[in-house]
């Protein structure tokens, strides 16, 4: 019962933190703000133990609940008071383009959506029933995440030698702390180090990413179409079936992606409505990327890079005009100053990929490239039963009409996960592993963090292509369309 | 030229036959070169080939439900008839390429659900009388031996150098927490040359050797400590 207290806990804080931030109503929907709420008061909620253990207070059960009680008493403060504000505003001003479009949902659901919605629904009962009938097994979870989530647990903080000893045996050691953090949470509300209880952590990031998915798909076609092809995501088996990295396994990979998805869309959303509201989530959700894995730094840079070469090429924005994504990810990476910090601490026992990536080790190492693009070849064409055939679709819809891929207003949905495939081929020309051995346990998990992305751009694609649309009326409801 | 109904509920049944027949064909047949063409290394790992005898099951229960639509096709043949002519694309155009990914996306949902639910049912039955701990020991394997040695032998506060390239290291460290595990630096120096000096520092009490490759082999001792 304490579980689903720490659970609902971190969906208030979430919930409450989001609305602080997106003042603006049309910042976003309801379906946008339940599926967004709990990664964002797991995150939240972790960055602030995170603020305790590094200013030296114990991360004991108490001292977590006063600081998640002043969190919500401080949110709820604060909804009300903007709550007002903005109520004020509205009476002065009863503008009718200020009110926010809603779904037809009083429209009753056909056999299809009926379908779809079964479909996800029943991917999610396997998911959970996956979580809770095992013990935590999957490698990483056990050894990496669930590992620093004990020392956090049981020596309540950071400054241990568990974490600060080179020669303590600690895999991964500066990872980040985002996810033992938010176990750690469920640990102490829970009153116990259950495995059982913080496995259901990660199914509830997956639900949260369909939630994800389906708003932003429904924000740009009808309902039809974006619970069909929610559903089809829903159903990727690299989430429902695969043991190391699916949503049942207690791997970090799925909540970055997540994350790296909740960037994404806000700062998209940015590019198309241009408000405030999405650049303060950004920043949130740019901090939370960087905190949850490594890659994250690499998918924040790549996401901020491919949203201002988006502005500036595509939607015609000058240069001067785009200040505020570089202020708002500078805002992301400040917030989490003291994790810098602290990681600096940290001994490096495992690769340092920042002073690898030399141009002598690429140039050194380009031979390696063959082996790397057969694996992504082979990751994304042949393996159907974690894929399903995203690879496909993508090459199939890339290669009907390449110049309208590259040039279309949601493009960056595409840039982001090429570049992050090319950073992520440059890291392996560099990295002093086996490719043999790295390869075919790292590949799948690695690309799970761009795969949302990759999937609304076929959705988008193949929306605005009409072949699905306008012949045979999939999305014979749609409220509007995110036009190329 | 239109894909006609008669020709899709044709496609139907003979998908059913031949998903029930590859079923019955499979079951009780050695799934290790299945393994090695979808494994991630490329070569068999006895977990997958585990969860590959699954594959038969899956084959039947998918053919059964494709008959199943087969069923429903002849009984709402009537009601069905216009509206697919009038919605399927012709073959060879654009729209009917889009249809034709959607329907392998919706073949591999189905699979996907199926074997989903099929392992999860198969993994509860197994699982169904043992603990979490003895789930746990029964996925350590044969390294649940160095696990249950090192429980019994050495105290929870006890510090322990350990030596070995195993990934095997890493959850020991986990599942055997508060016990605190040490590696020498240079890892291929043998236990006995590491200095003493160094050991004392960290209040070393124990050790523990396991083989790196082949089969295992390990050995926990105490140490005398001077400190």
């Amino acid at each position: 019962m304490r579980v689903w207290l720490a659970l609902a806990l971190m969906q208030a804080s979430g919930y409450l933190t989001l609305r602080a931030l997106a003042v603006e109503r049309s910042a976003l929907r309801s379906m946008e703000l339940w599926g967004l709420s709990f990664g964002a008061g797991c995150g939240i909620l972790s960055l602030g133990m995170f603020y305790l253990a590094y200013w030296g207070i114990p991360l004991s059960p108490t001292n977590i609940l006063i600081l998640t009680a002043s969190l919500l008493a401080g949110l709820i403060v604060l909804w009300i008071v903007l709550a007002r504000r903005t109520q004020r505003r509205r009476s002065t001003s009863s503008d009718p383009s200020q009110i926010v479009e809603s779904l037809p949902l009083a429209h009753p659901l056909s056999a299809l959506e009926w379908t779809s919605l079964t479909v996800v629904g029943l991917c999610i009962v396997i998911v959970f029933a996956d979580a809770l009938s095992q013990p935590l097994l999957a490698f990483d979870a056990r050894a990496i995440w669930a590992f620093k989530a004990k020392v956090l647990y049981f020596e309540q903080g950071i400054y241990n030698e568990a974490f600060l000893d080179a020669d303590r045996l600690h895999a991964k050691t500066r990872y980040p702390q985002l996810i033992p953090l938010a176990e750690t949470f469920i640990a102490s509300v829970s009153g116990g180090f259950y495995e059982s209880a913080f496995k259901l952590l990660f199914p509830c990031f997956y639900v949260s990413l369909l939630l994800l998915v389906s708003s932003e798909l429904s924000r740009a076609f009808g309902r039809r179409y974006a619970l069909l092809s929610t559903s089809l995501f829903a159903s990727l088996p690299v989430f429902t079936i695969y043991a190391n990295g699916g949503a049942a396994s207690g791997y970090a990979d799925l909540p970055l992606a997540l994350y790296a998805t909740a960037l994404t869309t806000r700062l998209f959303r940015w590019l198309q409505e241009g408000s405030s509201g999405n650049l303060r989530l950004a920043l949130l959700f740019a901090s939370l990327t960087v905190l949850t894995k490594t890659e994250g730094l690499a998918l924040v840079f790549i996401v901020f890079l491919a949203t201002a070469l988006a502005a500036w090429l595509l939607y015609g924005r000058p240069v001067r005009c785009l200040w505020p994504l570089p202020a708002t990810a500078l805002g992301g990476l400040i917030c989490l100053t003291p994790w810098f910090l602290y990681q600096a601490r940290l001994p490096v026992v495992d690769e340092d990929f920042v002073k690898l990536l030399t141009l002598e080790n690429l140039v050194g190492g380009l031979n390696r490239l063959p082996y790397i693009l057969r694996s992504l070849g082979k990751e994304f064409f042949f393996k159907p039963h974690l894929w399903s055939l995203l690879g496909l679709s993508a090459v199939v819809l890339f290669l009907r009409s390449p110049t309208n891929a590259v040039r279309s207003r949601f493009s960056i949905l595409l840039w982001i996960p090429i570049l992050y495939v090319v950073v992520l081929c440059a890291i392996f020309i560099v990295i002093p592993w086996k490719l043999e051995e790295l390869l075919p346990v790292a590949l799948t998990r690695l690309i799970m963090h761009i795969a949302p992305l990759l999937f609304l751009w076929i959705c988008f694609e193949i929306g605005n292509s009409g072949h699905l649309l306008r012949k045979n009326d999939l999305s014979n409801n749609a409220p509007s369309r995110a036009n190329p | 030229m239109r894909t006609g109904f008669a020709a899709i509920h044709v496609a139907v049944w003979v998908l059913a036959g031949t998903l029930i027949a590859a079923g019955f064909a499979l079951s009780g047949n050695d799934m290790a070169w299945l393994a090695a063409l979808v494994g991630q290394a490329g070569s068999p790992n006895p977990r997958l080939v585990e969860k590959l005898r699954l594959v038969p099951v899956l084959s039947v229960v998918t053919g059964a439900e494709v008959l199943l639509l087969a069923g429903s096709l002849c009984f709402f043949q009537g009601r069905l008839a216009l509206p697919l002519a009038d919605r399927v694309p012709r073959l060879a155009s654009p729209p009917f390429g889009v249809w034709l990914l959607l329907g392998g996306w919706t073949a591999i949902t189905v699979l996907s659900l199926n074997f989903g639910a099929i392992s999860l049912v198969s993994r509860l039955k197994q699982s169904q009388s043992l603990s979490a701990a003895e789930l746990i020991a029964a996925d350590f394997g044969d390294d649940d031996r160095v696990v249950r040695a090192l429980r019994e032998t050495t105290p929870e506060t006890a510090v322990i150098l350990i030596k070995t390239d195993r990934p095997l290291q890493f959850l020991l460290n986990y599942e055997l927490y508060p016990r605190k595990f040490y590696f020498y630096p240079e890892r291929h120096l043998p236990i006995s040359s590491i200095p003493e000096a160094w050991m004392d520092q960290r209040r070393i009490g124990w050790t523990l050797e396991i083989s790196d490759t082949g089969p295992l082999h390990f050995e926990v001792a105490i140490r005398k400590a001077s400190f």
